[in-house]
């Protein structure tokens, strides 16, 4: 599990681990969506159109971690799958803006999926 | 005065730059980037500003050429006030970017765009709470209908001269950040003078920030330098917590500022989506607008090209030669057939050059260029390729020439790299018709076959050039595709006439002297020195390279034609028209057809496909990449895809005795 509650001084207990690991290797297929537990942490690519969830952690190399921030996605985001076809890109609006990510970049943004 | 014109990319930058300095402007490149640089002035009030369109960015922090582009010439030029454009219909995002310029000295305002979009999608902001909350003077507006701009110029024009008090409340580091800050604030101490806010670097250092690490990095002692790795090691993850922080001054800033009395309804861009962004209608879609352009191209484009070509540039050179009957042969030869047939190759561009920009920026300024490149996406990635390649590269299929320069709206460099050196292997109109001239001769009524047979040939070794450039030069190394999808709004043809304007302007500036230059060597080499092409230094660089050209069963000829085909591909036809004698031009391939085997003959057409581009796209090529180093690889390896390429066939048809 890569929560980490309060350790150090200055981590914030929404911000969970930011590591280093290419997005592709974290998920370049949708793990298949099971049945809606409340408050499950998924990737993004897991969510069906219309599901939202809270961002909880965000993997990727720097670069576009720094992308990924500056089009609005960091911990505590909500995130909305507006088109997910279960393979290929997706859509998901994220403050306001509507963002397309690759299946990859998908699955390095864990989210909390929100009980509908 | 001199001001700066910032925001996040889609936010109606050009038109308000536009609208501001009308005509009066100078576009370039940024030096040492091909990042464009837009500058232009206007008056207000008695005062002079030069007005300078940063590039659209959503961050300052280093992730590609722009942003660092934005954010130096905000710390080292130092402009008297930087003018935040944001979307109001997308106000948390957009803020972001202030969230950034207000971290820095220079004096900011922020004008509140589309509002109007905004209150259709169900969003309504109070300018004046935005206002209270950033400390910053807020203007709204609608600059598509000219709302609002004057408001935002006597705005400027006040905090310009320091009208106005200025009192920013920009976002404060968090205080579990502070403490490492100043850690890291000290160990840069001495590195970290002139314009450089010492706190900003810290800040960028923790971000991870490429390029001031690489600064920083260059002038700190051995032991400072481990000690900030270590610092920095230990809090890798700053980078996400400290966009965080922004994205929460962002959401107390508009708090009081935001209603959304209509909330949950479905807008006009989400319903296209549906269409434009779905798997299959989504390309049913792009394949009709590509369709359009095609049309276009054919209809417009190609007709203009030739009028150009028969009245424009033939009658010049008859002009020219008049005009030099009492000069030597030589001159009239130099001027005629070398400079105005360079000047010509440039001019009858322009047609195909302009309409490609036209559409390239329409489709931009619509939005659904982001979505052409969200449904073609899965495709362009078995090549390593971004979905935004794919209509730079589609854009081959008229001219070589916008596709290289098309690339722009590439942002990962490396993607962007790839794509310039796949687009010459994109048969261009100019190929298909020496194609369509030389094949009927060879193969009569399998003509359109091996016509067809060419065109998959070169998309095939697009594809395979594409997957092992991939995996060799780039390491496998893959573009993140994550990119924003845009409202879709109404044209401003203002923008794009414009922008067509400056990028066929540019073209013909920057790539016009290349061409004349090289059409004027082309020229002289196969006249010098005798004054005939069959006993020209060209003739012998042609026999000369003969050995190349012999396993494909080509002679000299053959090897020449395909060497003046550089100026411009249909250049091959009258080349051969020269050196197989008479008939013409009307009957080269049928003496071609006569003098060569059939085996010969598709090994020529396969070279004449996949060889290097004409001096034009080298040109674009040279201009895009910055770099003669690429330049010469793409050139290199083109010659040697098209030889390896020609040999095969040849084997291959003589293999199933094609004759």
């Amino acid at each position: 599990m890569s929560r980490k509650f309060g350790r150090g001084q200055y981590r914030s207990p929404e911000l969970v681990r930011v590591s280093g690991t290419s997005p592709q290797q974290v998920g370049d297929s949708a793990p298949a969506p099971t049945a809606t537990s409340n408050g499950e942490n998924v990737s993004l690519s897991a969510l069906h159109p219309g599901e939202t969830g809270v961002v909880v952690e965000l993997a990727g190399g720097r670069g576009l971690l720094g992308r990924m921030t500056s089009l609005g996605f960091t911990p505590g985001a909500e995130v909305t799958v507006v088109q997910n076809y279960g393979r290929g890109p997706l859509i998901a609006r994220v403050r306001g803006a509507r963002i397309a990510l690759g299946r990859g970049e998908a699955g390095g943004v864990k989210v909390r999926r929100r009980p509908v | 005065m001199l001001v700066a014109l910032a925001g996040q990319p889609n936010v109606g930058k050009s038109t308000v730059f536009n609208l501001l300095t009308g005509l009066d402007q100078h576009v370039g490149n940024w030096p040492g980037k091909t990042v464009e640089r837009k500058e232009g002035t206007f008056n207000f009030n008695g005062t002079t500003y030069r007005l300078v369109d940063l590039p659209g960015t959503y961050s300052l922090t280093a992730n590609s050429a722009e942003e660092v582009v934005a954010r130096e010439f905000i710390i080292r030029e130092r402009p008297d006030v930087v003018v935040a454009l944001v979307d109001a219909a997308i106000l948390e995002r957009s803020l972001y970017l202030v969230a950034e310029l207000l971290a820095l000295p220079t004096p900011v305002i922020v004008g509140l765009n589309m509002i109007d979009v905004a209150r259709q999608e169900g969003v309504q902001v109070n300018p004046a709470a935005l206002e209270a909350a950033l400390g910053v003077p807020v203007v709204a507006m609608v600059a598509t209908r000219n709302e609002g701009v004057r408001e935002l110029v006597e705005k400027m024009d006040q905090v310009a001269h320091g009208q106005v008090p200025y009192a920013p409340r920009p976002p404060q580091v968090r205080a579990d950040h502070r403490q490492i800050l100043e850690e890291i604030e000290g160990l840069i101490a001495a590195c970290v003078a002139g314009p450089y806010p010492r706190e900003w670097v810290a800040l960028k250092l923790l971000e991870g920030d490429q390029e001031i690490t690489r600064m920083v990095e260059a002038c700190l002692p051995d032991e400072r330098r481990e000690a900030l790795h270590s610092v920095l090691r230990a809090h890798d993850d700053a980078l996400v917590a400290v966009a965080g922080g922004r994205y929460e001054w962002i959401a107390q800033a508009i708090r009081a500022a935001v209603a959304h009395p209509r909330a949950g309804q479905i807008g006009l861009t989400e319903r296209l989506d549906r269409w434009a962004a779905h798997p299959l209608w989504g390309l049913l879609i792009l394949a009709g607008a590509l369709g359009l352009i095609f049309w276009l191209t054919y209809t417009v484009g190609t007709p203009l090209q030739n009028l150009l070509d028969v009245y424009v540039v033939r009658t010049l050179a008859r002009l020219a030669r008049a005009g030099l009957s009492g000069a030597p042969a030589w001159l009239a030869g130099l001027v005629a057939d070398g400079m105005i047939g360079g000047v010509g190759a440039v001019l009858t561009f322009l047609p195909i050059l302009a309409i490609f920009f036209a559409v390239m920026g329409l489709l931009e300024d619509v939005g659904y260029m982001a979505r052409a490149a969200y449904v073609m996406d899965g495709f362009m990635h078995l090549m390593g390729l971004h979905g935004k390649s794919f209509l730079p590269l589609f854009l081959g299929f008229g001219c070589n020439v916008p596709a290289v320069l098309g690339t722009r709206v590439i942002e990962s460099r490396r993607a962007r790299l790839l794509t310039i050196l796949l687009a010459p292997l994109v048969p261009c109109t100019a190929r298909m018709a020496v194609i369509a001239l030389l094949a009927p001769a060879f193969f009569g009524s399998a003509a359109m076959l091996v016509s067809w047979g060419l065109v998959v040939l070169s998309l095939a070794v697009l594809a395979l050039s594409g997957v092992l450039i991939n995996k060799t030069i780039f390491r496998g190394q893959r573009a993140a595709f994550i990119m924003e999808l845009p409202l879709y709004h109404l044209p401003n043809w203002r923008t794009i006439g414009l922008l067509v304007w400056q990028r066929s302007l540019a073209f013909v500036k920057k790539a016009g002297t290349l061409i004349l230059a090289v059409s004027v060597v082309v020229w002289a080499l196969s006249v010098l020195p005798y004054g005939n092409v069959d006993t020209s230094f060209l003739a012998r660089i042609g026999r000369w390279l003969e050995p190349l050209g012999r396993p494909m069963g080509f002679d000299w000829r053959l090897v020449v034609a395909l060497l003046t085909s550089f100026v411009a591909k249909e250049n091959s036809i009258a080349t051969l028209g020269v050196l197989l004698g008479p008939g013409g031009k009307a009957g080269v391939a049928e003496t071609l057809a006569a003098t060569f085997p059939a085996a010969t003959g598709l090994a020529f057409l396969v070279v004449q496909m996949l060889f290097i581009p004409c001096v034009a796209t080298v040109a674009a090529i040279r201009q895009e990449t910055g770099s003669w180093r690429w330049t010469l690889f793409s050139v290199g390896f083109l010659l040697l895809v098209s030889w390896a390429a020609g040999i095969g066939v040849f084997w291959l048809a003589t293999l199933v005795r094609l004759s």
